[in-house]
């Protein structure tokens, strides 16, 4: 006799139960965790290079860099000068997910860490799902893309904490309206902050610097 | 560090499923899975087709070979914030047809849930 049990459960519930663990050693260590998110080639390890670069030595910072295939991300940005950077080869798969995070995170310190940036990997839909423990969803977007993006990839601008728009020193010289990507990114998630910058221009930049220590607890002596 | 080949996502939300309907059996002493069934919405990010071709290679040769998977897909659905008008979408966010705003409270389409299992009762396996 065949018999039907109701289960009625999140399908991703064993991700989700890993990246509470995880959210809760992140608190108690006192890191913030920052999950960076886009299409490929929006940005995200210039971004991070030039953040390393700018804010090592000021802040206690760590990387975990997620890339389908090799380690050049991570490569890219001990070169930049980051002292904690941990690659995962996730040889094919599209996202992260949080039992790999929880295995890199292994190698951090994170009693000395104060912010932890996750690179994940180039990819608009197949992240949004996964929660990795972090304190806030990052999702780029760059001026060479279509301004429609976040109506394209609902679930994902839906999550993020903060949208970052990218490359804004070639704005103009495509189709890009930057206006309408924001009201439409706003259609979607009222509450989401956002933030225009070029790493090459560094247009910008200061704010986002600023956003970043704005986000961790304040230590004494921090003017800036 | 070692991880499957998974070159899309559906495929690792196949696995999930697999392993999540193994336990619920076990839990409710089921022996054998016969069906399971899940809920898809339209802004989970999960093609349903691809969800079926992965589950299907998955449980090749194994104890699963032969279970049917019924999917039920949920389009999108809102409410405008700005006229209250209650729309179904496609796959993305448009436009409100009434007043042509962009801000919608999203009522259907972010589930990704499994629903029933249906399997051969253990003790009643043994009775006949």
């Amino acid at each position: 006799m065949s018999e039907k049990k109701t289960v009625e459960k999140k399908i991703l519930s064993r991700n989700d139960k890993i990246a509470a663990e995880l959210r809760q050693r992140f608190r108690d260590n006192n890191v913030k965790v920052l999950n960076l998110l886009s299409s490929p080639g929006s940005g995200k390890t210039s971004l991070l290079e030039v953040t390393i670069q700018r804010l090592q030595g000021e802040i206690d910072l760590a990387v975990i860099a997620g890339d389908v295939q090799t380690e050049n991300d991570a490569l890219r940005l001990r070169n930049a000068g980051g002292k904690a950077v941990i690659p995962i080869e996730t040889r094919g798969a599209c996202h992260l997910d949080a039992a790999m995070v929880r295995n890199a995170v292994e190698q951090v310190q994170l009693d000395q860490t104060e912010l932890l940036f996750i690179e994940n990997v180039g990819n608009l839909v197949c992240p949004a799902g996964f929660d990795l423990g972090e304190d806030m969803k990052v999702v780029l977007v760059s001026t060479t893309e279509g301004d429609d993006k976040p109506l394209k990839y609902p679930a994902m601008f839906k999550r993020a904490g903060a949208m970052v728009i990218t490359k804004t020193d070639l704005l103009g010289l495509s189709d890009f309206d930057i206006d309408r990507a924001i009201r439409n990114a706003r259609a979607l998630n009222q509450d989401l902050q956002i933030l225009k910058l070029s790493c090459k221009s560094g247009e910008g930049m200061d704010q986002w610097y600023d956003w970043i220590t704005g986000l961790l607890p304040l230590k004494p002596n921090n003017e800036s | 560090m070692t991880h499957g080949v998974e070159q899309m996502h559906e495929l690792a939300i196949a696995k999930s499923i697999i392993e999540l309907a193994k336990n619920e059996a076990l839990e409710h002493r089921l022996e054998q899975i016969t069906e399971i069934g899940v809920r898809v919405g339209a802004l989970s990010g999960i093609n349903c087709d691809a969800l079926r071709f992965s589950l299907d290679a998955l449980v090749v040769d194994t104890s699963l070979e032969g279970m049917k998977l019924i999917i039920d897909e949920l389009p999108a659905k809102g409410i405008c914030l700005k006229c209250n008008h209650e729309h179904v979408m496609g796959d993305f966010i448009e436009e409100c047809p009434v007043c042509k705003g962009l801000a919608w409270k999203i009522l259907q389409g972010e589930e990704l849930e499994l629903v029933h299992v249906s399997g051969v009762d253990k003790e009643e396996n043994k009775q006949h």
